[in-house]
């Protein structure tokens, strides 16, 4: 029933959308000065019906109505409440659904609260925007429907990936997505203020809202995504340069530098081609975003639902906006007015316009490095990972003259100013931030060459800002942001200089001693949960000053079968003391990390200030067709390389290069003491399989069979390498199976089968004369079967 | 030659199932290894991995550097074995090199262009 009611919901809100689109056009085209309360009818019934269907959907979550494929899909009958309804946007179909009700609430609220400027601007504004929701419309009920029947209505659903039962992960998406799908309204209100000639500071002033609004949930949704990542992916870092990451900080670095730039428009009537470019150019990141995360393009901790058809989608949808929003901005741009007067390098207008250059290059250093491996993979088939090496040493140089400009800058006067007034009491805090700096990097013992300029300009920033709240000029949002910025580099700069990280297997019982500390592994329970297990270990660290105890957990969930280890934090505001803990196979011993992190509360609380500033300002209340034929080619470009990437599978693969087999190994054997060299093992003339295998991996039984058949071939040695495996359980497997192994080696820790170019159980290489043939990663099948008879007959021939 | 190599084998192997982990060489296995992609999962490094193959790979990173092998010549034999996709920073090569140059062409362009627009007076 739920279904049916979500579904036409969402039918009604089409046809809404196509009238509104009709409507809003006809509007347009008769200049009618009246606004028709047609439009206003017709946005409310929309708004409505995809509340309603968003609310169906989550009805249906809450009360596990599993004839819905979504709910049966993501949802379980055990779950507690919270995550039953956070498990409706957790979702590939239930978020998309979200990013719609989002994006018609937006409109609609727009649309009242911009009653005070020309009809023209706000009928073009919900065009725009009603074409940007008929395409997610249409592609969430052709492509990803959330209403889907199943039949015969199933007893039990499979569950929700429990990394995502986190509380900061069931609030992070709808926040990210505000901020998200605010830009669009950004977008489509920059494209009409164009076309009515209206991108002045009336305009700057109505939008900077809009921007202010997305930038905020953007910001925090970041934060909630890194916090998410530090508490529950268990690594103890909080930002890893991954590919979602950073598509979430495209958009972000655009938008900064758009809440720069509208400012200056509204003050002072210029960049108004650059403002637009910007307001493109942030819809397209959010969307593009949205593009490389759901097609699987990407490779990523956070991959939601891999589907090619669903990234064509987008992709074509992606393409047809931006193509859209360069005719308009060509055609219409000659309205804008021409910067009549420049404006002199020191003033306030130049430093805003250095901060735009700066995030710019942030941004194209996150955007190069995270689409590079894709074009390079289409291009010439090469494939390379880039990760945080990669973006620090390009970002952190950079910070240095960028730090010295946000401190600079807002002191600057707007037009004219000149630098001679600079006073003595900035030369005195910018020497103490020397002092302080070099003899931070004398106590420490640092190296790094950059540490030094980083800490004095951070602590300058942080000077000046407190400096600043004692006087009146510039808007109390701007302070509050840039100090809370400069609190941000001081805490990553010292989290990074003093964190120091331990690892060990350890078992109960077990007492480690780093630096000063004293860690002791003082017992292990078991704990039976409604949907899960939970292993629940006591550490003991103790030094001179006291000892705490801290208890990380390893879940063991049901539905779906997962471990998920749950670190144990201790956070003071002085520093966090981190512990983790893993299961490893060799019985009693457990794989412990131990991280003491300095000023991590201070990382989160500097954003929190940053965004602060946000919420502060709220509540005070084609130039020659060559450049635009090179542009349209440019993202046809873009997109063929794209949709080529959609191909490309972004599994590990073996290359075919490395086609001999190192021989030089030595191997204990499973049926006896003495050491066998491998290279004495392999014919030396004809046909050998090696076979990497192991009992407890369910495939590996799986493919016995074909093994077993492979056997009685003439002239083939099957030589298996056991891994990582107990010596019981492999005779018994054997035994229980049938052995068709001529040989069988133990590789003990695994190094062996990596130095064979393995990575993982089950593994075959077929060979001739110590050369690979043919590698197959996963069980052997039915085709993969008659390969390899089909290569050694022809072989033989 | 070979036959101390093997020799030095052994050992290594036999010394690590006595005392697990060598203490002394975790740090420099920690550093190799955040550098290293775990190729059997999405988008996690070795070092925070705890699958199978990061776990083996930690060792025989361990192995290595007992064999008095330097940080180029394990990521070298790593790169024979399983390509450049292995590691996280990608060296300046000819596939790479634009990599490092766009943003910093990017971004004298936009010093460019903002000093022509501006007038120095």
């Amino acid at each position: 029933m739920t279904n049916q009611i979500g579904n036409y919901s969402l039918y009604i809100a089409l046809f809404a959308s196509i009238f509104l689109i009709f409507q809003s056009s006809n509007s347009i085209r008769n200049k009618s000065k009246n606004l028709d309360s047609k439009i206003f009818s017709a946005l409310s019934v929309q708004s409505l019906m995809v509340l309603i269907s968003f609310f169906s959907l989550i009805y249906a979550f809450v009360v596990s109505d599993f004839s819905n494929e979504t709910v049966y899909n993501n949802s379980h009958s055990t779950k507690p409440l919270f995550y039953k309804i956070s498990g409706s946007w957790g979702n590939h179909e239930g978020s998309l659904l979200l990013w719609l009700l989002v994006l018609t609430i937006f409109l609609f609220i727009f649309f009242i609260s911009s009653k005070k400027l020309i009809n023209s601007y706000r009928v073009l504004t919900v065009l725009f925007q009603e074409l940007i929701i008929i395409g997610f419309l249409l592609f969430i009920l052709f492509t990803s429907n959330p209403f889907l029947n199943l039949f015969p209505i199933p007893k039990e659903g499979t569950g929700l990936n429990p990394i995502l039962q986190d509380p900061a992960l069931a609030i992070h998406p709808p926040i990210l997505y505000i901020g998200y799908v605010g830009t669009s309204i950004i977008f489509s209100s920059s494209l009409a203020a164009l076309v009515c000639g209206m991108v002045n500071k009336i305009w700057a002033n109505h939008i900077k809202k809009w921007i202010i609004i997305s930038w905020l949930f953007l910001t925090i949704g970041i934060l909630l995504g890194s916090i998410w990542a530090y508490y529950e992916l268990g690594w103890g870092g909080f930002w890893f340069w991954d590919p979602v990451e950073n598509v979430s900080l495209m958009p972000w670095f655009c938008l900064t530098a758009l809440l720069h730039t509208i400012i200056v428009l509204e003050k002072r009537n210029i960049y108004q081609s650059w403002t637009i470019i910007l307001s493109i150019a942030t819809f397209s990141l959010s969307m593009g975003g949205t593009f490389l995360v759901r097609s699987g393009i990407l490779n990523s901790i956070h991959t939601f639902a891999n589907d090619p058809s669903r990234g064509i989608f987008i992709l074509c949808f992606l393409l047809l906006l931006v193509l859209l929003s360069i005719f308009i901005f060509f055609i219409f741009q000659k309205k804008l007015l021409k910067n009549l007067s420049n404006s002199f390098l020191v003033s306030k207008e130049t430093a805003i316009i250095v901060n735009n250059w700066f995030m710019m290059f942030f941004l194209s250093v996150v955007l190069i490095g995270t689409v590079y491996p894709i074009f390079l993979e289409v291009i010439n088939g090469s494939k390379i990972s880039i990760g945080p090496p990669f973006y620090q040493k390009l970002i952190v140089p950079f910070l240095i003259p960028f730090l010295l400009f946000m401190a600079v800058g807002p002191k600057l006067k707007w037009i004219k100013d000149n630098l001679s007034k600079i006073n003595l009491s900035q030369i005195i805090l910018f020497i103490i931030s020397i002092v302080i700096s070099y003899l931070l990097v004398k106590l420490y013992g640092i190296s790094y060459l950059l540490i030094l300029p980083l800490f004095a300009l951070a602590f300058f920033l942080f000077f000046l800002t407190i400096k600043d709240f004692f006087s009146k000029e510039s808007s109390l949002s701007q302070k509050v942001s840039h100090f809370g910025f400069s609190l941000f580099i001081l805490s990553i700069l010292f989290n990074g200089i003093l964190a120091k990280e331990f690892s060990s297997n350890m078992k109960v019982g077990d007492e480690r001693k780093f630096i000063n500390k004293i860690i002791k592994f003082e017992n292990l329970k078991i704990v039976e949960k409604n949907n899960y297990k939970s292993l629940i270990a006591n550490f003991k660290i103790s030094d001179e000053k006291g000892s705490m105890n801290l208890n990380p957990e390893v879940r063991i969930y049901n539905q779906p079968r997962t471990l998920t280890s749950e670190a144990a934090i201790n956070s003071t505001i002085y520093s966090d003391n981190f512990i983790v803990f893993n299961v490893i196979k060799d019985d009693g011993y457990y794989n412990v990390r131990y991280q003491f992190k300095p000023l991590m509360m201070w990382i989160w609380f500097s954003i929190v200030l940053i965004s602060t500033g946000g919420i502060l300002s709220y509540l005070k209340k084609m130039i020659k067709n060559i450049k635009f034929i090179i542009i349209i080619l440019f993202s046809l470009f873009i997109f063929f390389i794209f949709f080529k990437g959609l191909e490309k599978t972004n599994d590990y693969l073996p290359e075919n290069n490395l086609n001999k087999i190192e021989t030089n190994l030595f191997f204990k054997n499973l049926y006896g003491k003495n050491e066998i060299l491998l290279g004495e093992l392999i014919d030396k003339n004809s046909f050998s399989i090696i076979n990497i295998w192991a009992s407890w991996c369910l495939p590996c039984r799986d493919e016995h069979a074909y093994l077993l058949k492979l056997k009685n071939i003439n002239g083939i040695d099957i030589i298996g390498i056991n891994y990582k495996d107990k010596k019981s359980n492999a005779t018994e497997f054997l035994s229980d199976l049938g052995n068709p192994y001529y040989q069988v080696l133990i590789d003990l820790d695994g190094t062996k089968s990596i130095e064979l170019g393995a990575i993982g159980v089950p593994e075959t290489y077929l060979i001739k004369k110590n050369t690979v043939l043919k590698k197959y990663i996963g069980p052997l099948d039915n085709t993969k079967f008659k390969e390899i008879i089909e290569i050694i007959k022809n072989e033989k021939n | 030659m070979k036959k101390i190599k093997l020799v030095l084998y052994i050992f290594s192997f036999t010394l690590i199932y006595l005392n697990n982990l060598n203490a002394d060489n975790s740090q420099q296995v920690d550093k190799i290894s955040k550098n290293l992609r775990c190729l059997i999962c999405q988008g996690q490094s070795v070092y925070d991995s705890q699958s199978d193959f990061a776990l083996s790979m930690k060792i025989l990173i361990d192995n290595k550097i007992n064999e008095g092998k330097s940080d180029e010549e394990i990521y070298a034999f790593l790169k024979n074995k399983y390509g450049e996709w292995i590691v996280y920073d990608p060296e300046i090569s000819q596939n790479t090199i634009l990599l490092w140059v766009i943003p910093l062409i990017l971004f004298i362009f936009g010093g460019i262009l903002i000093v022509r627009k501006v007038s120095i007076k």
